[in-house]
């Protein structure tokens, strides 16, 4: 990165006195870096000290940690495993009777008789105390969680030894703080779509592309829009629109934000366009060393009935980082992480609960936690595309905020729980809100066993909610664990990991639940396509079970593959094909050979099989193992695009045949560090990065255009 | 054995998110020494670089779950790096970190003897923002998302900086 200007002689060339401001850097990273060139390192910072250091404090119990997922150790090789489940759906309730003939051991059948018929009652209704989900009754309430989470964090604190961290501990997790709150987006993020109940794929032969999605029927942001007329791009500070109409493209206008408004998102829905993005404010403290920052996402609508000329509409802001949205009907719901602020005093209401369009949220609609503490909302707000300047309902999940996973009808909002004195296995939390037409209801809460890989783990269906979980040990082992700054340890987990199956009601009581699936290993993707479940699990050899959902009371394994590397992210690709994205590993489990696509025929759920595998050598990731929405795959035009890293990044396009497999079609380089994204609009295909679009023929993968924004 | 020094930064952080220790020091280890240098520029004590260095590591350690994969390790470990020198600042007696009088400081640049010594010319954010634009490379805008302010502030606080500097770097 070159902090020096280019036209620095010029400018030299002007003032000869006086050395311009790039002069004098450049004078100064010169005698910086001879300077520093003999600064001696302290031994305790040497790269195997720290190493030292680290592992120590990986074994020694008293440790803290705080973390999303278990963590493993390095040692134990990698391996992969796809277990096909077939996880049976709601709506066949005759087979009730078939509950006897679970086998106890894998399933608990304590709620399955008597609620599969209740069918949709009234919420509190026979709902057991410990799920029904209560909103706070004042501030004061919540008040109290906070200081026992601050207390929680400070005993944590006193606990940890020989760190560098003291008391002021929760101070900490202002630094810290920021970065869970990414991690919990992050375990979202890896998600991908939903698939019709037929297992077709979600693209319908649109004429154009959209961008791959969690849920069919629920639309989501992304960098990178399009309406089959214009390309609706996020570059930096920008949002630019450009024609796409006829061959040479061309740009309509910009949309430039203050460069302290972070784009994170844009939408596009009819003449809507919705910016997403964060800022943060300096409010004034006490004095000049306690003044706090805070963070506000912002969904700003314009109108683009006039492309060329976009209109602002207004917008709503809601406390916290953005976190993701959701676009259904008429309504657009937005949703970010806040974090209170511990040390906040009571009368300080601003600093621990969430604001809607600047004004306080109102405490019956904060949803309390199911156990007395927490330090984190996740905030969601909706609006009407037709009134975007105004709020139509806002509710505040209150917590430790986790993973959203958004059905056609409801909010999951889950959240791992690791508490040793509650429970001897990771566990996680899901709070239930309903949605309609803007308008949000709390229906219920439960916690089950084992934390979620990414929101593909958990699919609702026909009412039924279908979990897969990773359960490792929080108790006994050498391995410590902290969530929330509890002390929970994790033992040799390389051995203590499973997986479980779980199939909640539309009440989220439990109808059936599978234990045991592939033990030793990890959930690195799983995928719901109607009556049939598929995850992958990871150690050494990656298995590919099969699931059998069909009865969701007795929820069976059908078939299990063993073949070398992992898949990420799993994508029904027509009938009976699942393609697998991931990474090849070799047997040893040591050494990764590229990344990886499969093409799995479940045309017999029994006996899935591999029929197609195609190695990208030379090519160490791609970004579809993080991000979903980085993916374009379409059946129709038999198209599978991502770009991945090696030399560079790469932009690739795929097709695929039974017979010949997989075949490269398309290959470009891009520039610089910007997610790509490939789209198509009639038979021509757009590559964005950054602030380029190439345009290129569908059939040979001609250049058309290129314009640079 | 994995090959970890010949691995990819992503290879690597999606190692050290399941917990391999060998991964994130692999991480650490081709940083670290700008870590330091950023560090000790912008503390006063050796002491207090070496303390915010190894306490940005623990954290990162500890937080590496919440590395959002797609980002940088390194400007994220920078970020939690400037945070800890920032609490450091805070924590710090404010007496002792009051502005410094730059006519008294120019009165004996003569004793200056290195860059580091002018540094402290420099008001600890200033300190910071050269840091980052020397040891890390970044550009205002992206200094700017790190301490949360305006790029076009950190641009003018940099000038500002930089001409306190002018004499003992000319």
């Amino acid at each position: 990165m070159s902090l020096v200007g280019a036209d620095n002689t010029q400018k030299g060339d002007q003032i000869e006195t006086q050395a311009t401001e790039e002069q004098l850097e450049e004078k100064l990273k010169e005698k910086m870096a001879a300077e520093s060139e003999d600064v001696e390192i302290p031994d305790s910072l040497k790269p195997e000290n720290i190493e030292k250091m680290l592992q120590e404090k990986s074994e020694n119990q008293s440790v803290q940690k705080r973390r999303w997922r278990p963590l493993y150790t390095a040692a134990a090789a990698a391996a992969c495993c796809v277990l096909i489940i077939g996880i049976a759906v709601v709506g066949n309730r005759s087979g009730q009777k078939q509950a006897d003939l679970m086998s106890k051991k894998d399933v608990k059948t304590d709620h399955a008789g008597e609620t599969a018929d209740t069918g949709k009652h009234t919420k509190d209704q026979a709902m057991p105390a410990d799920m029904r989900i209560a909103s706070a009754k004042d501030y004061d309430e919540i008040y109290q969680y906070i200081k026992a989470e601050k207390e929680s964090q400070e005993a944590a604190a006193r606990s940890y030894e020989g760190g560098q961290f003291d008391e002021k501990r929760s101070d900490d997790s202002a630094v810290s703080g920021e970065s869970s709150e990414k991690a919990v987006m992050d375990a979202a993020a890896g998600s991908a779509e939903s698939v019709k109940s037929d297992l077709n794929v979600a693209d319908t032969g649109s004429s154009y592309s959209d961008t791959n999605i969690r849920e069919e029927g629920v639309g989501e942001g992304d960098i990178v829009k399009t309406d089959g007329k214009h390309l609706f791009i996020l570059n930096g500070q920008k949002i630019q629109i450009v024609d796409i109409q006829s061959k040479e493209m061309k740009a309509l206008s910009t949309i430039r934000l203050d460069d302290d408004q972070y784009i994170s998102e844009l939408y596009v829905k009819d003449d809507r366009l919705i910016i997403v993005y964060t800022k943060s404010e300096y409010e004034e403290g006490d004095n000049e060393y306690n003044g706090i920052y805070k963070q506000y996402t912002s969904a700003l609508t314009y109108d683009i009935s006039n492309p060329e000329k976009p209109k602002d509409l207004g917008e709503i802001t809601q406390s916290g980082n953005f976190y993701t949205m959701r676009q259904v009907g008429d309504y657009v719901y937005l949703f970010s992480n806040f974090y209170a602020d511990v040390q906040a005093a009571r009368k300080d209401t601003g600093a621990y609960i969430p604001e809607i369009n600047g004004k306080i949220l109102d405490s019956g609609n904060i949803l309390l936690p199911p156990y007395a503490r927490g330090n984190q909302y996740t905030v969601v707000s909706s609006f009407s595309l037709k009134d975007p300047d105004k709020k139509t309902d806002s509710k505040a999940v209150f917590g430790s905020a986790g993973l959203i996973y958004v059905s056609n009808d409801n909010i999951y909002v889950c959240e791992a729980y690791y508490d040793s004195k509650d429970s001897d296995v990771t566990q996680t939390c899901i709070r239930k809100v309903a949605y309609k037409d803007g308008k949000l209801e709390a229906v219920g809460q439960t916690r089950i066993d084992g934390t979620l890989n990414d929101s593909f783990s958990i699919d609702e269906y026909k009412g039924n909610l279908r979990l897969v979980t990773t359960v490792s040990s929080t108790g006994g082992g050498a391995f410590p664990i902290v969530i929330m700054d509890d002390v929970a340890k994790i033992g040799d987990m390389a051995s203590k990991d499973s997986n479980t199956l779980y199939i909640l009601d539309e009440n989220l009581e439990e109808l059936s639940r599978l234990e045991g699936l592939a033990k030793d290993e990890q959930v690195y993707s799983a995928r719901f396509m109607g009556d049939t479940g598929y995850v992958v699990t990871y150690k050494q050899v990656d298995p590919l079970f099969s699931i059998d959902l069909s009865d969701p009371k007795k929820p069976e394994v059908l078939g299990e593959l063993k073949i070398p590397g992992f898949s990420d992210y799993l994508h029904p690709y027509g009938d009976h094909l699942l393609l697998g994205i991931g990474m090849d590993v070799d047997e040893t489990g040591t050494t990764t050979n590229g990344v990886k696509l499969s093409m799995f025929d479940s045309s017999d759920p029994e006996d899935v099989k591999e029929i197609q595998k195609y190695v990208m050598e030379d090519t160490y990731s791609t970004n579809v193992s993080y991000n979903y929405k980085a993916v374009l795959i379409s059946t129709d035009k038999n198209l599978i695009g991502f770009s991945a890293y090696g030399k560079g990044q790469y932009y690739y396009l795929f097709s695929y045949d039974e017979k010949k497999g997989f075949e490269c079609i398309f290959e470009r380089e891009l520039n610089g560090y910007s997610e790509g994204r490939g789209i198509y609009s009639g038979d021509t295909f757009y590559l964005i990065a950054g602030n380029t679009v190439e345009s290129y023929t569908m059939d040979k993968f001609e250049k058309i255009d290129d314009i640079v924004l | 054995m994995y090959d970890y020094e010949h691995s990819s930064e992503l290879a690597l952080i999606r190692r050290a998110h399941k917990g391999d220790v060998k991964a994130f020091s692999e991480l650490y280890a081709r940083i670290y020494v700008e870590l330091y240098k950023f560090a000790l520029y912008t503390m006063k004590h050796p002491q207090d670089a070496e303390d915010a260095v190894s306490e940005a590591v623990i954290a990162a350690y500890e937080n590496i779950g919440s590395l959002k994969k797609e980002e940088s390790f390194r400007s994220w470990i920078f970020q939690i790096l400037s945070n800890q020198c920032r609490k450091k600042f805070r924590d710090a007696k404010p007496s002792e970190e009051l502005e410094p009088n730059i006519e008294a400081a120019e009165e004996d640049y003569a004793a200056v003897h290195d860059v580091r010594e002018a540094f402290f010319l420099l008001n600890e954010e200033e300190r910071m923002i050269v840091a980052f634009s020397v040891f890390g490379g970044y550009h205002s805008d992206e200094i700017g998302g790190m301490l949360e302010q305006k790029a076009a502030t950190v641009r003018s606080k940099k000038t500002r900086a930089l001409e306190k500097m002018r004499r003992v770097l000319e």
